[in-house]
């Protein structure tokens, strides 16, 4: 695909999010959520159950329209123009089971403005691209769960947006096919593809996205750069494997605790204590190192350290009927 | 992708819901019962009638063979003068056969060459006797001893002949046969003639157009109902409200489906139209039975099915929205199909009261208005002026559960697994 153009606005970012508000009820389920995805960028969107992602993406879809905030998708609010260019595969997914294949992806292909006759072509094209072209004469309802989800996602690509929004695109696919998806996506993304990628799985975030963006009662509590926020959360401790023991190194400068770990040690840091200084020490006494890095914690347990392990779990649906009560 | 020539999506849904709508089994199955069933009909009628006309022809011939069976009246005319009885021999049913005197006449009563034998005295100008002769043992068969009378035969015989060179020819044919009694009903004013004649054809396209129109409507608000509740079940929805409005696909939707329900009721109508005609070959119907619909009649039809689709899709479609699931959905739609039955239900008090109060209610009550409406056009009980009245309200009635369910569907369409309660509906509807 060639590169996009870019009409995204300032800086190329093609989706922005403004200061979005949505009550429903006496709820505020999302609050002042503002968000930018720019050209070839995957922004992983994650939260606890509940916190307002669906209802976030719905109001960025123009599916949900916004108490207050706007929405400008390739520079302007949405309209029909602008929703032929994004692909959106919902977590609350599922195709016509009494349908063969070609229609249904004629069908979604002409409802994102694809002529007629050259529907046929990209959905073969985008079958190809997953392995379903055997499966093309079947019925949606003879396929499996997990072919059905590829189906689905072909119905997202085979228009080749601009915008892709995946709500849980791996949850039910084996691990063949979840690779087969994510090289996809990279793919998408090096072709320039803007994506927002929601998920409650943050190996994912960490392998697939650029910047995460996580959100919890409805506000946005971090965002930022996947190995920046790592950074930031990095730890005063740091993890060394070596041939030689290191009991000794409690007597370095800066160093306040040294422990087993696994294969190695693990040295916490005092509060004059520095990385650096360590390694220095280290290597000034011969130490042969094997490994030396700052423990950073990872995504999922800076998730855990923000939004509270006690009264989230990270699997499972946001509560279906949050986002039900909406006057689109 | 950039730069292609956008498609309208009312047209791109409206296309796909008709093309799944008449594809489905059921669809075609109901669909063709109606042809099938015509065609069936129309072909036992058919073999019944040739079965019977042969019969018929065979009798004809056989009647035909045997016209000496014709009852052959002997008479014999003794009067003085010239002959009274030459010019009208053949009657109706009857045919006189001049005898030259009594006893040839009796002796072809034996034979059975006559039926019967009339003898006319000489006297006869002054006393009007007339002498019946019969031979005693012949038993008269089925009329009794006497066998029949040929009496008013006998009479026409008289007068025509009496008055042959009388009167003119044609009043002579009036004396053979002084009248034909036709009934002619008239309303109580008396003024209108054209209120005496009962327009069957147009009664007949009103009451196939009614029964159409009522399964055709109920089937697809039916198929609309299902559509909505079908792709909320399948989660279908979600996907496509992120590449359609609610509105547009709510509107494609409406339009395909009515399209084909449009098509079922055409084909249903269609083949009931040439099953008539066909019935009508071979009966040889009169003509003024079998004419055409008007193009007013036709409107009217046309303008009760729109706006009764409009409404009862409207209504499914609201019941669509708020409901979960398919059975859920069936069940309340009954609250919808239901009341439209009323009509069925009054169906005596339509027919033999069609401009009384409970009819003219009925048709300005938007669910049951178009049954009603169809009931009293085929009575012909509606005026233009009440026709177009009833028309208009059952319009507004139906832009009325349009916006209804719009702002339903909206509000609910994403709405999995919870039924909203009647006070959230109102506030959903209220607040838009």
């Amino acid at each position: 695909m060639a590169a996009l153009a870019s009409d995204g606005g300032p800086h190329g970012v093609p989706v922005r999010a403004s200061g979005l508000w949505k009550r429903f009820g006496a709820l505020d389920v999302v609050r002042d959520v503002s968000l930018e995805i720019a050209q070839g960028e995957v922004v992983g969107f994650v939260g606890p159950n509940g916190a307002g992602k669906s209802t976030t993406i719905r109001m960025m879809l123009d599916i949900f329209a916004p108490d207050q905030g706007t929405v400008e998708v390739f520079g302007a609010p949405i309209d029909d123009a602008a929703r032929r260019r994004i692909g959106y595969l919902p977590e609350e997914r599922g195709l016509y089971p009494g349908l063969r294949i070609p229609p249904i992806l004629k069908y979604m292909a002409e409802l994102k403005g694809v002529p007629t006759q050259e529907a046929p072509g990209l959905a073969d094209a985008a079958l190809e691209r997953l392995g379903l072209t055997e499966h093309r004469p079947k019925k949606v309802g003879e396929l499996s769960r997990g072919l059905r989800q590829l189906l689905q996602f072909a119905a997202t690509i085979q228009h080749k947006p601009e915008f892709l929004v995946l709500d849980e695109p791996f949850s039910g696919l084996d691990p063949v096919n979840v690779r087969l998806m994510k090289n996809t996506v990279a793919e998408l993304r090096d072709d320039g593809v803007a994506v927002l990628f929601s998920t409650h799985q943050m190996t994912d975030v960490e392998e697939l996205c650029d910047r995460v963006v996580m959100i919890n009662h409805g506000e946005i509590v971090l965002n930022g750069g996947v190995r920046e926020i790592r950074r930031q959360h990095a730890s005063d401790r740091l993890l060394v494997e070596c041939a030689s023991d290191l009991p000794f190194a409690l007597s370095l400068p800066g160093v306040a605790k040294v422990e087993t770990h696994g294969d190695g040690w693990r040295i916490s840091l005092n509060d004059d204590g520095s990385a650096e200084g360590v390694l220095r020490a280290l290597l000034d006494a011969g130490v042969q190192l094997d490994r030396f890095e700052r423990e950073a914690p990872t995504l999922e347990e800076i998730f855990l350290q923000i939004v509270g392990a006690s009264d989230h779990t990270l699997d499972g649906n946001e509560t279906p009927d949050a986002g039900a009560r909406a006057g689109g | 992708m950039r730069g292609r020539e956008p498609v309208g999506s009312v047209r791109i849904v409206t296309r796909h819901e008709f093309r799944t709508a008449v594809t489905r089994p059921s669809y075609i199955i109901l669909t063709a019962a109606m042809p099938v069933l015509v065609a069936l009909a129309v072909a036992g009628f058919t073999i019944f009638t040739l079965v019977t006309r042969e019969d018929g022809e065979a009798e004809t011939a056989s009647s035909a063979e045997s016209s000496a069976e014709t009852p052959r009246l002997g008479y014999v005319d003794l009067t003085d003068g010239p002959a009274l009885f030459g010019a009208y021999r053949e009657q109706p049913g009857a045919v006189f056969v001049p005898v030259s005197d009594r006893d040839a006449g009796i002796a072809a009563l034996g034979d059975e060459q006559i039926d019967a034998l009339f003898v006319f005295p000489p006297d006869y100008s002054e006393t009007g006797t007339v002498v019946r002769v019969r031979i005693a043992d012949d038993g008269g068969g089925v009329f009794g001893p006497d066998g029949p009378s040929y009496s008013g035969t006998l009479r026409g015989f008289v007068l025509s002949n009496l008055f042959a060179d009388e009167v003119p020819a044609g009043l002579a044919e009036r004396l053979r046969i002084p009248y034909t009694l036709v009934t002619e009903e008239v309303r109580p004013d008396g003024a209108e003639e054209e209120s005496a004649g009962f327009d069957i054809g147009r009664a007949a396209f009103f009451a196939v157009a009614g029964i159409s129109l009522l399964f055709s409507v109920f089937f697809s608000s039916g198929y609309v109902l299902n559509a909505l509740v079908e792709e909320k079940e399948n989660r279908v929805m979600e996907v496509l409200l992120s590449s359609v409005k609610p509105d547009a696909l709510l509107l494609g939707k409406f339009l395909g489906l009515g399209a084909a329900g449009l098509l079922q009721m055409a084909a249903w109508l269609a083949s009931v139209g040439a099953g008539a005609l066909v019935v009508g070959f071979i009966v040889d119907i009169p003509a003024d039975i079998l004419t055409m619909p008007g193009v007013g009649d036709i409107a009217i039809a046309a303008g009760y099915f729109l706006f009764g689709y409009a409404l009862f899709a409207s209504l499914m479609a609201a019941v669509g929205a708020v409901t979960t699931s398919l059975r859920e959905a069936n069940q309340i739609s009954a609250i919808v199909i239901v009341p439209a039955f009323i009509p069925v239900w009054l169906n005596f008090i339509l027919f033999t009261e069609p401009e009384g109060t409970v009819a003219r209610v009925l048709t300005f009550v938007p669910v049951t208005a178009p049954v009603t409406g169809f009931i009293r056009l085929a009575t012909d009980a509606m005026g233009p002026l009440e026709t177009v009245a009833a028309l208009l309200v059952l319009a507004a009635s139906a832009a009325g559960a349009l916006w209804l369910a719009m702002r339903l569907f909206r509000a609910y369409l994403l709405m999995y697994g919870k039924r909203p309660t009647l006070k959230e509906m109102a506030r959903s509807v209220v607040s838009g």
